[in-house]
């Protein structure tokens, strides 16, 4: 039989200009081998933490734990590295020379820097900071990652092979040069979303887990799939039929009352996701989330929308989170109230 | 529970790029390494594939001049191998529930096109992403397996998992999983990855783990005193994993059956694994428990075996936790001598590796074990394959970054 999982905390950081991240005290060491997407995902996980405060070691080593963390690019050195290799360069050669650039790497840089180049590091650091035993993964879904990650735990969770979960994701803000790509694909121009950098995390947990520590859960997850957008991969448009069987696979009843928020990645595919959504459930009350209000985060765009949607107060009706991501991937997420 | 079976299986590596002539060139003992051919990175030794057809291009339907990044070209490649040999056509994968699993890049080869545009950026005014290099280039991470159900026009789950050197065997355990939960058919599993890109090879020297020798072909030495370190290599690999009762429908013979899977974290060091081998023993003992399968059982061990001097003692540790007596009695060999690192695509390729040993009865060597390391005393077969009859096999992939991996296959 499968088991129930609920939503125990959440934990989020979203940092609007170019400042740099906050580290605390406690985790200073861990966060230095962290890129950007790292930091803020480990700082999420940290306020999750915090509010699951019962939760603790002793009571754990009973319990399988697992990781799971989303990222949207996986090259994101840190732009203060960036910035010393490439003045190094530039001061010895007149145009981008391969060799000098990898032995520069080779001769000046520690593992402290090379190893924020790796993608898996952020969920071996998350691994470490809650002491997990069980499996972790890093998913490149894209701006799907982050509830992907939701979903891997969700399962694992359901089907008995672990009893908790630290899923999240974070995303840096797109430096000059994304920009510039994405821009000339029409992405992120004036209108669109502004980029965020950003990162959310929850900590999911089985019920027998969460009662015998007592502990209180802030929504159940009723479902969680993700399938794929040829559409959108092959010819950049919102693609209807997957978002179809996006919705028809996650179980929605439509005579409940609730809310639905927008996941597309651009604001060019909004109004058919809207469109889409009022034909599958004529009642889901359709909200634009935090995107339209403080910025768009890629691959923590979806959890971030959950975690600020249980910000706001008790969850007193069913919840839809969508993240519809560039290159086809799409993830979902039903979360409802504690029965 | 359904069984997942795997129908079909699509290989590009330094040893070749169709299983047979893969596991013949492995057999041989031929070395798939040398030094790497571009100027940038050769002092570095490597095991470099190369794809010299299009014919794949026509099988998906991709004009002949369109520019791909190679990890696309490769995961197709391997993709397109694969349907051949599962007998599968698009409107067929169409027509099953079908998922597709890939393990992703650790880096790419286009991070240089990546650099190179940044610097124009900076330094030379203007920047036309397009002079250097796509979106999808610059995206090659998630890249491989969005085109491969982009090609394919499908609509079920898609995902790219980096887990390191462990990626591609945690996204078959992951794809043994949506099979056996009978949610999905078919699942086109494994990954495509490349270390010759100045990250990775930065990576691997910063980190010492790169080996040093200047005799190219024999420079990766798993389980000998004398090893030095690992070799990076390129490839990809795919596995049509398929549901025992779509294979009969089909009326296919299944290659191999996916009995187990485990995958844990060790979370004891950031560079270095758990010093007690206590890690690698969780995910082979987790992969037994979950095949449900006595260690008496397993016939053969295709491990890690980096050539590393803590990997490759630790895996040993780790077998003789988990084996105990046994453990000198199994046949355990390494075949990255001969490929190199292939990191996220290793399980895969490693996973062919294994099939065709139990398809052909004749397991892999270890190569260049030219001298006996006493803490490393299991059956490493060394230098020459030997022929046994099996019916059961672990394969290992310990990831950097503390993600373990074991999966157990038995003859189809």
């Amino acid at each position: 039989m499968k088991r129930k999982v609920y939503i125990s905390a959440i934990g989020s950081e979203i940092i609007e200009e170019d400042t740099p991240i906050p580290v605390s005290r406690e985790n200073r060491k861990l966060m230095r081998f962290a890129r950007t997407s790292g930091k803020l995902f480990i700082n999420s996980l940290y306020e999750a933490m915090k509010m699951a405060d019962n939760d603790s070691p002793e009571l754990n080593d009973n319990y399988r734990r697992g990781v799971f963390f989303g990222d949207f690019l996986n090259l994101a050195t840190d732009k203060e590295h960036r910035d010393e290799l490439f003045e190094h360069c530039k001061n010895s050669s007149e145009c981008f020379d391969e060799k000098e650039f990898l032995y520069y790497i080779i001769n000046n840089w520690s593992a402290v820097e090379v190893l924020k180049e790796v993608p898996n590091i952020p969920c071996f650091l998350a691994a470490q900071l809650t002491e997990s035993n069980g499996p972790s993964a890093t998913f490149l879904n894209s701006c799907a990652s982050g509830l992907s990650a939701v979903k891997a735990g969700y399962e694992l969770i359901q089907s008995g092979q672990i009893d908790i979960a630290y899923v999240g994701a974070g995303s840096a803000k797109a430096d000059e040069l994304e920009k510039k790509v994405f821009n000339s694909m029409g992405y992120f121009i004036d209108g669109d979303y502004k980029i965020l950098n950003a990162g959310a995390a929850l900590i999911l947990e089985s019920e027998e887990r969460l009662r015998s520590r007592c502990g209180n859960a802030l929504a159940e997850i009723v479902s969680a799939e993700e399938n794929y957008a040829p559409d959108m991969c092959m010819y950049k448009r919102f693609d209807d039929l997957s978002f179809e069987k996006l919705m028809y696979a996650m179980d929605i009843p439509d005579n409940k009352k609730i809310a639905y928020i927008l996941g597309s990645f651009s604001k060019k595919y909004v109004s058919e996701e809207r469109e889409a959504i009022k034909k599958i459930l004529p009642d889901v009350s359709v909200l634009s989330g935090i995107k339209e209000t403080a910025g768009y985060s890629f691959s923590a765009s979806g959890i971030l929308e959950v975690t600020e949607y249980l910000r706001k107060g008790e969850l007193r009706s069913g919840l839809v989170v969508s993240s519809l991501g560039y290159g086809g991937y799409q993830s979902a997420l039903y979360i409802s109230p504690v029965s | 529970m359904e069984k997942a079976v795997i129908t079909g299986m699509g290989i590009i590596s330094p040893l070749g790029n169709d299983t047979e002539s893969f596991f013949n060139n492995l057999i041989s003992g031929k070395s798939g390494i040398s030094a790497i051919r571009k100027e940038a990175f050769s002092n570095f030794p490597g095991g470099e594939a190369e794809l010299n057809n299009d014919e794949w291009k026509a099988f998906f339907g991709i004009s002949e001049s369109m520019s791909l990044p190679k990890l696309t070209e490769f995961a197709l490649f391997s993709l397109y191998k694969a349907m051949l040999n599962a007998g599968l056509t698009a409107e067929k994968l169409k027509e099953h529930r079908t998922a597709v699993i890939l393990g992703g890049a650790s880096s790419f080869p286009e991070i240089t096109d990546v650099y190179k545009s940044e610097y124009a950026s900076r330094y030379e005014g203007t920047v036309d992403p397009e002079r250097y290099m796509s979106f999808s280039k610059f995206h090659d991470g998630f890249n491989a397996a969005a085109s491969v159900a982009g090609v394919l026009q499908l609509r079920g789950a898609v995902e790219t998992v980096s887990n390191a050197c462990a990626s591609s065997a945690f996204a078959i355990g992951k794809a043994t999983e949506l099979i056996r939960s009978g949610k999905y058919d078919i699942v086109i599993a494994g990954g495509a990855d490349s270390g010759i890109n100045i990250n990775t090879i930065s990576l691997f020297s910063v980190l010492n783990v790169m080996s040093s020798d200047k005799d190219t072909v024999h420079s990766c030495r798993p389980f000998s005193k004398s090893r030095k370190g690992c070799v990076i290599g390129e490839g990809a690999g795919i596995l049509i994993i398929e549901s025992s009762s779509s294979a009969a429908e089909r009326n296919i013979e299944p290659l191999a059956e996916i009995t187990g899977c485990a995958s844990v974290t060790d979370t004891s060091h950031i560079t270095s694994p758990d010093m007690t081998g206590g890690s690698y023993t969780k995910a082979m003992s987790g992969a037994l428990e979950s095949a449900v399968c006595p260690q008496k059982d397993i016939d053969y061990i295709n491990a890690h075996g980096t050539g590393t001097y803590y990997n490759d003692l630790l895996e040993t540790i780790a077998i003789k936790s988990v084996f105990a007596e046994k453990s000198k009695s199994i046949p355990v060999s390494s075949i990255k001598a001969q490929t190199g690192h292939i990191l996220s695509a290793s399980g895969v390729i490693e996973c062919i590796a294994s099939v065709m040993a139990l398809q052909k009865g004749i397991l892999p060597p270890t190569m260049h074990l030219d001298e006996k390391d006493e803490e490393c005393d299991l059956d490493y077969i060394p230098d020459a394959p030997r022929k046994k009859n099996i019916n059961t096999v672990m394969s290992n992939s310990f990831g950097f970054g503390g993600q373990n991996t074991s999966l157990i296959l038995m003859k189809g």
